[in-house]
């Protein structure tokens, strides 16, 4: 790099590095307008244990006296079903607990908008489907065959695409072989009222099916996809209280937390300085860019959730930031040492730093997609975090840290001690 | 300059890290012993994630939204909580105005059923927090609600599937390590895992830390840096073997000079991390303390494990493959060992800087 070219960098890395601490930290008045521009540490979606929410409690008894089964295992199945819906539509950190065994005390964090959450519970609807037009003839299907609904569109109509359970899908198999054959109907009926009658044409064995009608906008179809999935329940709720409530963790979490978190940078970015120089002052650059990156997709990503497990997966995914810088200039001092000049240590540092900074991330990264994949609740969000943090910390500890430490070799490749290098005596410079 | 000749030193430490690796093998036996002996005696500290408990709203109205209201009232509610030796495991702010409620989570004493501690908390505590909170009877909102049972929040779900992951997680990095490495680093990494894991069970039983739900996540941050840890060395390790000069002189002195090398890196990455950890659990709130002492555990289990342990296993395990690979007459197929002609050209300039040293 020519001193040119690196004085035009170093002016487009301060530019760079304001813009996004403004665009990270501050809270802007959009001129003009009534908005504001919130920066993205307070964009940050934040779970129930640091931020507080929304409980609601409901009273739960069986939904179908005769189904055999007892409320504990209807409560237990409801929960399950209630966590997934909720997982589905993004609160993946809420908690469900019983309560005074009759009860399910549902807590949902950061939530914009509460009544959004008890909709999701209010208004069920069993659906059946019956073979006869007649209400009080036996189901087919019942509501416990079905396994998800969700809106859809299909040549222009709004509906709702029914998943059946594996045990669903095999009756509605059976069901469809039987009738395509005469091109029977399928009545489908919502509590004791005919709600669609389906001709069934062919045989259908993937365990979905369509049904539309009666719905005239995309919201419409979307509220009667969540009275269906509340009418699966084995359970039927009733709200018996609800409240907003504070972080879990303490009222103090997050201001405690972020004072630590403050004060943790700043001794590792001194550390740094003191023991790398000017090597350890570029890495403390590129942890700034880390931090305000990392802020960036915290916000971005739609389902990322802030928890104490959350946490937990930024300082790791910190620490191995750190670690990959430590790595490198570790491996610049060996190359140093063995009497390559300056420049061509630092080459030859990063060159065998990166395959051991790849594998050990690569490795980390594997875990985190199998934790989410397989993961429940926070150890999702665990996942994502870290996944987000071992991403990023890569691309600045390799690329933004060389960069920078490139961009100081333009104007001093000789000095030793402003890198902290030094060789034993006896050590020759080679080519 | 002269003050960090001290690194010097420390890299060319003759200290034998094979020979002496049976010491710290014991010192880890006697930590899971200890740990399997208090964990069998009184068994592990299970928090109300995992046990349930009862939930109890103290209403106290709009006073409590007035700054400051809150640490004094719930203050004043743990210290009643204490004298009946309830320890509080949850408080939290509920809803504002004459609706301003403090709820608080606790659990079972030892030895009382259901009845007996919803006797005790309507009974004798609910008549000591009226005495704290409002003892002349001036606030009309106050109220203590009746208490009513909740269930463990930690699904069996939650932690089952935890261990799914874990375990199909350790596979996958087997797999990785044996084709980017070998096999015998992928198996040593392995032990390395569940040995920090262990410590870290042990340590919690032993010290009477709380487990709660967020404990799986402390977990899985740990299994994290005993990775991180163990892949770096492994990495020199692999380096040193594709070194003729080095990896002449035999497989423990590879791992002789591949600890040395990356012990600065140790010290340093296990010093910061641990810098940022510390730092919040000293001054955040007694549940982030409970979350966070696992994974301080972890991390110097991490650090020692993949100094101490990790490459002499790796020494031990790879003398004992050869030895009876060579008993069969067979010959020894390993790629650290083979690939080593084929990258002889690679390394020549670190074979040349060696000489000149």
């Amino acid at each position: 790099m020519t001193k040119k070219r690196a004085i035009k960098s170093i002016v487009f890395v301060v530019l760079l590095l304001i813009v996004g601490i403004l665009l990270a930290f501050c809270k802007i008045d959009i001129p003009f307008t009534t908005s504001t521009y919130n920066g993205f540490i307070n964009s940050i979606k934040l779970g129930l244990d640091v931020s507080g929410g929304v409980t609601a409690v409901y009273d739960a008894r069986l939904a179908d006296e005769n189904s055999g089964i007892d409320l504990e295992t209807a409560i237990e199945s409801t929960k399950n079903r209630l966590e997934s819906i909720l997982a589905e539509r993004g609160y993946t950190e809420a908690t469900i607990t019983t309560q005074q065994g009759n009860r399910i005390r549902v807590e949902v964090p950061d939530v914009e908008d509460p009544q959004e959450v008890f909709d999701l519970i209010g208004n069920p609807a069993m659906l059946s489907f019956k073979t006869t037009e007649d209400p009080n003839a036996e189901s087919v299907i019942t509501a416990s065959d079905i396994s998800n609904v969700e809106y859809d569109i299909q040549d222009g109509e709004h509906g709702v695409v029914l998943d059946f359970t594996s045990e669903g899908r095999q009756k509605f198999s059976d069901l469809t072989e039987e009738l395509s054959a005469s091109n029977g109907s399928v009545y489908v009926y919502l509590g004791t009222e005919l709600f669609t009658t389906l001709t069934v044409q062919e045989h259908i064995t993937d365990g979905s099916t369509f049904i539309s009608g009666n719905m005239d906008t995309r919201t419409e179809a979307e509220e009667f996809a969540l009275r269906i999935m509340s009418g699966t329940f084995s359970a039927e709720l009733s709200l018996y209280e609800s409240s907003v409530v504070s972080a879990t963790l303490g009222m103090n979490a997050i201001s405690t937390g972020l004072i630590a978190a403050i004060v943790g940078l700043i001794l590792i970015f001194i550390f740094m300085a003191f023991m790398y120089r000017t090597f350890g002052l570029m890495a403390d650059i590129a942890l700034m860019f880390y931090v305000i990156l990392v802020l960036f997709f915290l916000q971005a990503i739609p389902l990322v959730q802030l928890t104490l497990p959350g946490i937990a997966g930024i300082i790791l995914s910190l620490g191995m930031a750190v670690d990959a810088n430590i790595i490198i200039f570790e491996r610049i001092k060996d190359e140093y040492k063995r009497g390559k000049r300056i420049p061509a240590s630092v080459k030859g540092g990063f060159k065998r730093a990166t395959a051991a900074i790849l594998d050990s991330n690569i490795t980390t990264l594997m875990v985190c997609v199998v934790l989410y994949l397989l993961g429940t609740g926070a150890i999702k969000g665990f996942a994502i975090t870290l996944f987000i943090g071992i991403v990023v910390s890569m691309f600045t500890a390799i690329f933004v840290t060389r960069w920078l430490i490139n961009i100081c070799l333009a104007f001093n490749s000789t000095k030793e001690t402003h890198y902290n290098l030094y060789r034993e005596e006896g050590v020759n410079e080679v080519a | 300059m002269k003050s960090l000749r001290f690194f010097d030193k420390v890299e060319h430490t003759k200290f034998d890290f094979v020979k002496h690796a049976w010491k710290f093998a014991l010192v880890s036996l006697t930590i899971f012993a200890v740990g399997i002996i208090v964990w069998i005696a009184c068994g592990l500290n299970l928090g109300l994630d995992f046990t349930g408990g009862s939930i109890v709203k103290v209403q106290i109205g709009a006073q409590l939204d007035e700054s400051g209201a809150y640490n004094e009232y719930s203050q004043e509610i743990e210290d009643v909580f204490n004298e009946y030796g309830i320890t509080i495991s949850q408080m939290q702010k509920e809803d504002s105005g004459e609706q301003a409620a403090i709820s608080v989570r606790f659990q079972d004493l030892d030895g009382y059923s259901a009845e007996q501690m919803s006797e005790l908390v309507t009974g004798e505590i609910t008549t000591a927090l009226t005495q704290a909170l409002n003892p002349d009877g001036t606030n009309m909102s106050f109220q203590v609600q009746e208490s009513q049972r909740i269930g463990a929040t930690a699904s069996s779900n939650l932690l089952s599937s935890a261990i799914l992951a874990i375990l199909i997680s350790a596979v996958l990095i087997l797999i990785y390590i044996a084709i980017r490495f070998e096999l015998l680093s992928g198996l040593a990494t392995l032990v390395t895992i569940v040995h920090d894991v262990l410590i870290v069970f042990a340590l919690v039983a032993i010290c009477r830390i709380e487990i709660n739900s967020t404990f799986v996540a402390a977990i899985i941050t740990v299994i994290g840096y005993s990775i991180n840890n163990t892949i770096i060395i492994f990495d020199r390790v692999r380096e040193n073997m594709n070194n003729e000069k080095v990896a002449a002189n035999g497989a423990n002195y590879v791992v002789q000079v591949s600890v040395r090398q990356t012990l600065i890196r140790s010290l340093y990455t296990t010093f910061t991390t641990l810098l940022a950890i510390a730092l919040l659990a000293i001054i955040g709130v007694s549940s982030i303390q409970i979350f966070l002492m696992p994974i301080i555990f972890g991390l110097i289990a991490g650090a020692y494990s993949s100094i101490f342990l990790a490459p002499a296993l790796w020494a031990v395990m790879l003398k004992n493959y050869t030895d009876r690979m060579k008993l069969k007459g067979k010959p020894v197929k390993l790629s650290i060992l083979n690939r080593k002609k084929k990258e002889d050209k690679k390394s020549a300039d670190v074979v040349e800087t060696t000489v000149a040293q």
